[in-house]
């Protein structure tokens, strides 16, 4: 192993480490040791590898409590933080206005996850990094909502997204006539309908609840917190197992652990409980969360050493279809997964209940060729060398 | 000072953290970040304390010169309103 590959492993080591001891404290002076032997150079590597991997800002937050960190170190930290919470302030105040834009067009809506997650999880609007904002609205909602949001300055970044598309669960929208710095996802569905058929209705039927306030901190739009806490679930496997889905779920399970049953309860129908026993395996072994509820060896646990490598590995740096290999891992059973994956890529134009034998194939075929596409695309653009150091 | 009240602009959203506040101007998207000190003034003045009060509590709870805050509360209130953070209620 070379120096830099040795130094690159132990500061990953480090990030954990710090990670760790936002849910264990006695194991903060350990990491509060190592960050002091560090150089500042190492230091502010640190942060810019806890950014890359999209918790900067917790990282930040927490080098910023502890003894140790140089001087310069300190500035890195603190601008981090501070421009994350002047983002996340930025974004709150836009959920609400959006909230209340479609509340006014008679739309109900709930934000999902974003900066309201930040003060459910962590206590801290500055402390979670929101790329965008997440709305879900009712399926018979979703036209008149898209309708806004266009009349708004967005529209759809893929012209060939169909907003009344039942197998999917999102439209993503980004600001084209309009000065805004994010975009939206407009769900009306927490997960794709044929591969996690989730029962999101509690979000509409169930009385708020101030705990989960994930809407800009009111609580008029907050959903139950089981139904939170399964989708934090849910997340880790759409993005492919990221470190910071990760830490997400892991403090929602340190925070909330007697919901967890519960949840298992909510993804069992849906043929998924199985991803939340690997989860719950995963943010034991990474970042010592343990639950009461965690089932003894999953079945699955097999492939924590593999999801762990993963966790170092930055979402944007990924690939196209690399969340694709690790979604299934939720899935419940040996056959499920290839079941409801073959299901999703051939799924039919038309829906009258014929088989459509040659549509699927058809399908399935130009699915296969974008791989294709896709893979020489990526790979050709790994081969590039970059523009500036 | 001529002005003794102010007030927290409605284009600005704020939090409070452990002991400093960042406070965002919505419309131009610009921060500012607040000290301690500074932070428990900006929580004073959204509960509408003059700035009077504000002198009188700060010293109490910081124990600082009354001169020298008075002339650093000045500089600090001219700054906020310059960025549009506050404005002086009529």
């Amino acid at each position: 192993m070379t120096v830099s590959r040795r130094a690159a492993k132990d500061r990953d080591r480090l990030l954990v480490a710090v990670l760790r001891s936002l849910f264990d404290g006695a194991s903060t002076s350990r990491a509060a040791a190592q960050l002091a032997r560090l150089p500042s150079a190492d230091q502010i590597a640190l942060l810019d590898r806890a950014r890359r991997l999209e918790v900067g800002p917790l990282i930040a937050r927490r080098l910023l409590e502890m003894d140790g960190l140089a001087p310069e170190a300190i500035a890195a930290a603190r601008r981090i933080y501070g421009d994350n919470l002047a983002r996340n302030l930025y974004l709150r105040a836009e959920t609400k206005d959006w909230v209340g834009r479609l509340a006014v067009a008679g739309i109900p809506c709930r934000p999902l996850k974003g900066v309201g997650a930040s003060l459910l999880l962590f206590d801290d609007l500055g402390a979670r990094q929101s790329a965008d904002i997440d709305l879900l609205v009712r399926p018979q909602d979703v036209q008149a909502a898209h309708a806004l949001a266009v009349s708004r300055g967005f529209a759809p970044a893929c012209l060939e997204y169909h907003v009344t598309d039942p197998d999917s669960k999102a439209i993503h929208l980004e600001p084209r006539e309009v000065v805004a710095s994010y975009s939206i996802d407009l769900h009306w569905s927490i997960e794709m309908p044929r591969l996690v058929p989730i029962d999101h209705a509690d979000f509409w039927t169930e009385p708020p609840s101030a705990a989960s306030g994930m809407a800009s901190g009111s609580a008029d739009a907050a959903p139950p917190l089981d139904l939170v806490g399964a989708l934090f679930a849910i997340h880790l496997w759409r993005h492919g197992a990221t470190l910071k889905t990760l830490v997400d779920f892991a403090a929602f399970v340190h925070r909330f652990d007697d919901r967890i049953p519960a949840i298992r309860c909510r993804l069992k129908p849906a043929g998924a409980a199985a991803g939340l026993d690997l989860a719950l395996a995963l943010a034991e072994r990474v970042l010592g969360v343990r639950s009461r509820f965690a089932r003894r060896r999953p079945v699955r646990s097999l492939a924590l050493p593999w999801l762990e490598r993963c966790l170092g590995r930055p979402f944007a740096e990924r690939g196209p279809y690399f969340g694709w290999l690790v979604l299934p891992l939720e899935l419940d059973g040996a056959l499920r997964p290839l079941r409801r994956l073959l299901g999703r890529v051939s799924r039919p134009v038309v829906r009258d209940d014929h088989l459509h034998l040659g549509l699927r194939l058809r399908r399935v075929g130009q699915v296969v060729k974008r791989v294709a596409s896709r893979g020489e695309a990526h790979a050709a653009s790994s081969e590039r060398p970059p523009v500036a150091d | 000072m001529e002005t003794s009240r102010w007030r927290i602009s409605r284009k600005t959203a704020y939090e409070l953290i452990q002991d400093e506040a960042v406070a965002l101007n919505l419309q131009t998207g610009l921060y500012y970040r607040l000290n301690a000190v500074a932070a428990s003034a900006f929580d004073r003045l959204a509960e509408g304390a003059d700035v009077e009060a504000l002198v009188d509590r700060l010293v109490r709870d910081y124990d600082i010169d009354s001169v020298v805050l008075r002339r650093d509360l000045e500089d600090l209130l001219s700054d906020l309103e310059k960025y549009g953070l506050i404005e002086p209620v009529p």
